[in-house]
């Protein structure tokens, strides 16, 4: 039975392609719009993480709830020393410290309430890939009295690289204390609404404007995205719950996680179009190929065949065009998207940014797997109702056909 | 016109061939269609979001107010009470003229000070432009309530203050002197920007005027009937009032919409290349039908050059059977797909919330003429192209290997 189904498929070379050629263009179709949506997914990820998030951040124990109400509370003393901690993990290529509070940006004339940030500024370089400067230099770690602006902030304040301006905030024990410092540079990020109120300053310029010793957050940065639960867990168990919360980039991100959501039930909504279209088309070039070769099934049946014979045959030679077109669409999906990503599709900015980036389209074997499970699971199935129908026939009309 | 009959009557007697074409150009014209519609509802629904989320459609403000104002507010202000506010607030589709007056400052709940920024605005005009700021506890700002303002949910937690609770403004007024005023928070409110809602407040503009001591508004938002009017509305308005004369600078929500504007840039871009692939597999999938609807006819086309048929007239018979198929699947297509899209549309597609707000809602499918006629244009196209190939093939084919095909 094997080996007629096979000498059918290789004798009806036409219709054979032409059907090979349906089932591997829907499996194409599938892996290149799967492999480009997750692309999607995958730069807004990235582009996250690495503007500003970190993979993994480290405050004292209820920071999360109630650290905007008291920031000041929740100041983490061994705030270095915890980074040092977390540096020595596996997979973890830098830690950093921060340190946040409102303040009141003075240009002279009028003033900007702003989110100030005091960082480290070589290690934030390291992370910050996507935030990149657009006038003058970045922070660095020599740097004692200087500013570095978002360029909503700076075009606000009008102020340029050399300005300077004073900071104005108000310390942990009450009282107000203010700071003047030189704008070294302004920069742009992922984010429009974070460059309209950021500044940033060296952690030492606002550890002395705050006179304190302590940090709000520990940053982590790993080499790969995916190992982010693994360090989680090992940073979990080394830092007691009741004295640290530990929370990885997709909790602290709330904009990501719902714009992922969204992304997914619109394209979603694409991607069963599509399925519906490969799916119709597989069965048709099944439907029409069994249809057309009535006047076989009935010499077939007139020469002592079974109808069980028929069907069950039919049957066999479409899992042989569904295994063969499911690969060949696997190749050919995977073939166009390594070629499509070798190129890249020019993107214009994330919304949100001034940036553009490059998208791929990602394969994973997950995707290509159930894009070709999809195919040949389609085109057996959509045999059996015209399978059935040949095994059925009355072998006088069916000979008839025969012309 | 002898081959258009005869196509006709071949198409007529193969009946399950022809029904099969079709199904395929109508189930490819439709899905076009619906994929389509559905990108087009989303950009639809982002542009009018957009224009609801406080921008308006047109806003007039005072010349260099968008590049200095943030820097040197006082000096942006437009008066009240001149001839330009009274002809603005009565232009033609003009529904609804919103001023506000923009100010920053500092505001205190027991031991908490925390900055903001402020904005005065006229409680009812605000009404249908700030659709998309929501208010989720206590109620809206009220023209008879001119001490009571609504505070951003981020600035609410930031000052640990709630509903009824009375909090201190303090700023710096028109003439560089401090003012402060004590109000009662009337209500909170979110909108989709997390950093909008951790600074802002709103207070009913008389009040704003009163702490600022001054009068007048940084913008005057207007709000008009059709957002399609925007661009028509816009150039009246600036050629009654040149900026070079009155000192008005007018911008339409598409030029101050940045964050649209971008998302709309990347998804369009985004969503070509989904679009690309199912127009792909469309007329592919069509391509393949029309082929094998030929290729299983090759022993009648030998018939047919056996009784004299030209080559050439074989070819254009096979051609009017694909433009007929194609007309008809066409229209069939962007019949069925605009009839799926209005009931798919009366459901609703469910999405989930959008990136910062938290109610979830139902998407439509919003076909427009030009969309069906894409559709339509590409089944004529890719059927006839697709009979092309095959038909020319089969007219060279010799008559004895044509006939000889027959099983």
């Amino acid at each position: 039975m094997l080996t007629l189904a096979f000498r059918n498929v290789f004798r009806q070379r036409l219709r054979t392609a032409l059907t090979l050629a349906a089932i591997s263009l829907g499996v194409g179709g599938l892996i290149l719009t799967g492999g480009f949506v997750e692309d999607v997914l995958v730069q807004l990820r990235e582009a996250t993480i690495h503007s500003q998030l970190g993979h993994i951040q480290i405050h004292k124990a209820g920071y999360s709830t109630l650290g905007r109400r008291d920031p000041y509370g929740y100041l983490m003393s061994d705030g270095r020393r915890i980074a040092d901690l977390a540096s020595q993990q596996p997979h973890v290529t830098s830690a950093m410290t921060r340190i946040e509070f409102s303040a009141l940006l003075n240009n002279g004339r009028s003033d900007q309430p702003v989110l100030a940030e005091g960082i480290e500024a070589d290690r934030e370089a390291q992370l910050g890939t996507l935030l990149s400067v657009v006038d003058g230099r970045a922070l660095g770690d020599e740097d004692r009295f200087a500013v570095v602006l978002g360029q909503g902030v700076a075009s606000g304040l009008r102020l340029k690289p050399g300005d300077y301006v004073t900071l104005l905030a108000s310390m942990p024990g009450g009282g107000l204390n203010s700071s003047d410092l030189e704008v070294v540079g302004t920069f742009r990020s992922f984010s429009k609404e974070y460059d309209d109120r950021a500044v940033r300053i060296p952690l030492r310029a606002a550890q002395a404007l705050l006179a304190t010793e302590g940090a709000h957050t520990v940053v982590v940065v790993l080499d790969d995205t995916a190992k982010t639960d693994e360090v989680l867990a090992n940073l979990r168990g080394q830092l007691p719950g009741s004295d640290h919360e530990v929370a990885p980039w997709y909790e602290v991100a709330d904009f990501y996680q719902k714009t992922v959501e969204l992304y997914r039930g619109q394209f979603g909504v694409l991607q069963v179009i599509v399925l519906v279209m490969v799916l119709l088309g597989v069965a048709n070039s099944v439907g029409t190929t069994l249809y057309e070769r009535t006047g076989e099934f009935g010499t077939m049946l007139a020469l002592g065949n079974r109808g069980r014979d028929i069907f069950w045959l039919a049957m066999t030679e479409n899992l042989i065009l569904g295994l063969v077109g499911s690969a060949l669409g696997g190749a050919l999906g995977v073939g166009i998207a390594w070629a499509v990503s070798a190129i890249g599709i020019p993107m214009p900015a994330l919304p949100n940014s001034e940036i553009g980036y490059t998208a791929m389209i990602r394969v994973s074997p997950t995707l290509a797997f159930v894009a070709m499970a999809i195919g040949t699971l389609a085109t057996v199935l959509a045999a059996i109702l015209p399978a059935r129908r040949a095994a059925r026939l009355q072998i006088a009309t069916a000979l008839r056909r025969n012309v | 016109m002898a081959s258009l009959k005869l196509a006709l009557r071949n198409l007529l007697r193969n009946r399950r061939r022809s029904l099969i074409a079709l199904g395929a150009l109508v189930f490819g014209v439709v899905a076009l269609v619906l994929a389509g519609g559905f990108i087009e509802w989303i950009f639809w629904a982002m542009r009018e979001s957009t224009i609801e989320s406080r921008l308006g459609h047109i806003q007039v403000v005072r010349a260099g107010y968008f590049q200095a104002g943030a820097a040197d507010p006082f000096s942006h202000l437009l008066a009240d009470g001149t001839p330009e506010e009274a002809a603005i607030r009565q232009a033609p589709h003009v529904k609804a003229f919103a001023p506000r007056l923009q100010f920053a400052g500092l505001a205190s709940f027991g031991d908490n000070t925390v900055s903001f920024i402020g904005e005065g605005v006229d409680p009812e005009a605000e009404k249908g432009i700030s659709k998309q700021l929501h208010v989720n506890r206590g109620d809206d700002l009220a023209a008879d309530d001119p001490s009571g303002v609504t505070l951003g949910t981020g600035l609410a937690r930031n000052l640990g203050a709630a509903v009824g609770d009375r909090i201190v403004l303090l700023t710096t007024t028109a003439t560089g002197g401090v003012n402060a005023i004590e109000v009662v928070v009337r209500g909170l409110f979110f909108t989709s920007t997390k950093a909008f809602d951790d600074t802002v407040l709103r207070v009913p503009i008389e009040a704003a005027r009163k702490l600022l001591r001054t009068d007048g508004a940084h913008a005057w938002v207007l709000l008009l009937d059709d957002t399609t009017r925007t661009a028509g509305v816009l150039s009246d308005l600036r050629a009654r009032f040149p900026k070079a004369k009155t000192g008005l600078e007018l911008a339409p929500w598409f030029e101050l919409a940045d964050f649209y504007n971008k998302t709309v840039r990347l998804f369009s871009r985004q969503m070509l290349v989904v679009q690309l692939i199912i127009a792909a597999i469309i007329v592919l999938t069509i391509s393949n039908m029309a082929a094998m609807n030929v290729l299983e006819r090759t022993t009648e086309i030998g018939t047919l050059m056996a009784v004299g048929f030209r080559r050439g007239r074989i070819l254009r018979l096979f051609l009017a059977e694909g433009v007929i198929l194609g007309v008809i699947g066409g229209t069939i297509g962007a019949v069925v797909g605009w009839a799926l899209s209005l009931v798919i549309s009366a459901i609703g597609i469910p999405m989930p919330p959008p990136p910062g707000m938290d109610v979830a809602f139902d998407a439509e499918i919003l076909v427009t003429g030009s969309l069906a006629a894409n559709g339509f244009l590409l089944a004529v196209i890719a059927a006839t192209l697709a009979t092309f190939y095959p038909a020319w093939k089969a007219s060279r084919l010799q008559i004895v290997d044509a006939l000889r095909r027959a099983h």
